[in-house]
């Protein structure tokens, strides 16, 4: 059994939509997705479709369309972080959740998992309880906004007595969750930053402790596994977490850097 | 006390392991009333009391602790998410994080920093994180008032010391990537659920202490080392 891990990013998750079509040219196919956030949303969309090419042309139209409602910012700059102070102490979430998903809404309304051709697992994260949440019967709507929901910018969703919210706050690359299902095989894709940082104030600080933390993890994660992982590493830095109308891009990115190494393993 | 060592599955730690972010890093206080002698691995203000106690005593570090947390009471409860902010404090820390290094500078402690300046124990090791490397790193054979600044550079709290260490407890909470054989790890982790998420600022501090809690759990069982929730501990010790 072939395992994939799609993980979480935003915008730049367009380049998962290379990493897709190359193991389709391989030949590879994964019988299971564990996606998280937008790696979910790839995930579903993957498991409809069944083609990666036909995938794309979709998410390209979608993405204008997103494009369009999605504000993109530039959040290193003095301007956007004085609307940014007042705003995260005066609201309790940027985007509502009936515009975020207006454009997918009616198509996965009353999707189950148990209807998708290939089996998917989402993760979300519960704010409660601090645990991670394992979504993979029921509603997929419901479960696509719960790891969809970026802490801060789109609301939490209550589920049973848990308020679920992104998956990646815990961990972006779920490759304990991958191991659940006895895998021969895992392939993980990882999302990397550049190694510079500029620290100009505390919260520049925190965030690069933050990615020191998640990176540190995800290695944690790969190097503990029983079972091999193929890593296919993705330098994705010129495309904001909201910024879908540049994430397009992204696909040959995803694309050429997979192929690379599905060839090479 | 073997209740509690019992708990631990250690006969005979050789070190305690210990610290928080805020004041969750106070656990130490019941820590060392049963761990006497013990050196220990700290990070945050567990380091402020422990490099106090090597020097004055259990009560007189106890009481600096409380002088120092009476001082710097409101951010100090902010940091450890105790507390129910209202908009005007949201909006002011928000301001001086985004702008800002710290809310306050080295001279504004000074006096704490002064308490231990060129004195040394070699009992108390500070674990922080270095923004340079982008790892953690441990110091013991430095003097107390450098392990004192380490340990409270809380990030937003006070500068990084030297311009690059902060203390770990943003990161992993507790002290967990610098661990040997012996050591007994004693965490204090918040109740998450008890929180009230307000507005935005709210959840993207939870969040931030969900992770570094979350990092700390997954290291201390990837490599298998035995920990007790001070909780635990307390309810032993009473």
């Amino acid at each position: 059994m072939r395992v994939l891990v799609l993980p979480g990013g935003g915008a730049k998750g367009f380049a998962l939509l290379g990493v897709l079509k190359a193991l389709e040219e391989c030949e590879m196919d994964p019988d299971v997705m564990v996606g998280v956030s937008i790696g979910a949303l790839i995930a579903v969309g993957y498991s409809i479709v069944g083609d990666a090419n036909r995938l794309i042309e979709i998410s390209e139209i979608l993405s204008r369309k997103v494009g369009s409602i999605l504000p993109s910012f530039n959040t290193k700059s003095r301007f956007f972080r004085f609307i940014a102070s007042i705003y995260v102490s005066t609201f309790s979430q940027v985007m509502s959740l009936e515009r975020r998903m207006k454009l997918l809404k009616p198509h996965l309304e009353d999707l189950k998992f148990e209807d998708l051709k290939k089996k998917v697992v989402m993760i979300s994260t519960d704010l409660k309880s601090g645990e991670m949440v394992i979504h993979e019967t029921g509603s997929v709507y419901k479960a696509l906004i719960s790891t969809m929901s970026i802490p801060g910018i789109f609301p939490s969703v209550e589920m049973n007595d848990s308020v679920l919210c992104d998956g990646g706050v815990l961990t972006n690359l779920p490759i304990d969750v991958a191991l659940r299902y006895d895998p021969d095989e895992v392939i993980a894709i990882r999302m990397k930053s550049s190694s510079s940082f500029e620290l100009r104030n505390a919260v520049d600080m925190m965030e690069m402790v933050d990615r020191t933390r998640r990176s540190n993890l995800e290695n944690l994660s790969i190097r503990s596994s029983p079972v091999d992982i193929t890593v296919v590493d993705l330098q994705l830095d010129d495309v904001g977490l909201l910024d879908f109308k540049e994430g397009v891009k992204l696909i040959d990115v995803g694309y050429s850097k997979a192929i690379e190494i599905l060839k090479a393993s | 006390m073997s209740d509690i060592l019992r708990l631990s599955k250690f006969s005979k730690p050789r070190r305690i392991v210990t610290g928080g972010k805020g004041l969750w890093a106070l656990s130490i206080v019941g820590v060392r009333r049963v761990f006497k002698d013990l050196p220990s691995l700290v990070n945050g203000l567990a380091g402020l009391f422990d490099v106090m106690y090597w020097n004055f005593g259990f009560k007189d570090a106890v009481e600096i602790c409380g002088e120092f947390i009476g001082k710097f009471k409101k951010p100090l409860l902010s940091i450890s998410g105790m507390t129910r902010r209202s908009w005007f404090t949201r909006l002011k820390y928000s301001f001086i994080l985004n702008y800002r290094m710290s809310t306050y500078e080295w001279k504004d402690v000074m006096n704490f920093i002064d308490m231990v300046k060129n004195r040394r124990n070699s009992k108390t090791s500070v674990e922080v994180f270095d923004l340079v490397d982008e790892r953690t790193r441990v110091f013991n054979h430095v003097e107390d008032h450098v392990k004192l600044m380490l340990s409270i550079a809380l990030p937003g709290f006070l500068p990084p010391f030297e311009g690059r260490y902060v203390s770990s407890s943003y990161y992993s909470f507790i002290p967990v990537e610098n661990l040997m054989e012996g050591d007994l790890v004693i965490h204090h982790f918040p109740r998450f659920d008890l929180r009230k998420l307000d507005k935005i600022a709210d959840v993207i501090a939870h969040v931030a202490d969900l992770r570094a809690v979350h990092y700390a759990k997954l290291v201390l069982k990837v490599n298998k080392i035995e920990s007790l929730d001070f909780r635990e501990f307390t309810r032993k010790l009473l």
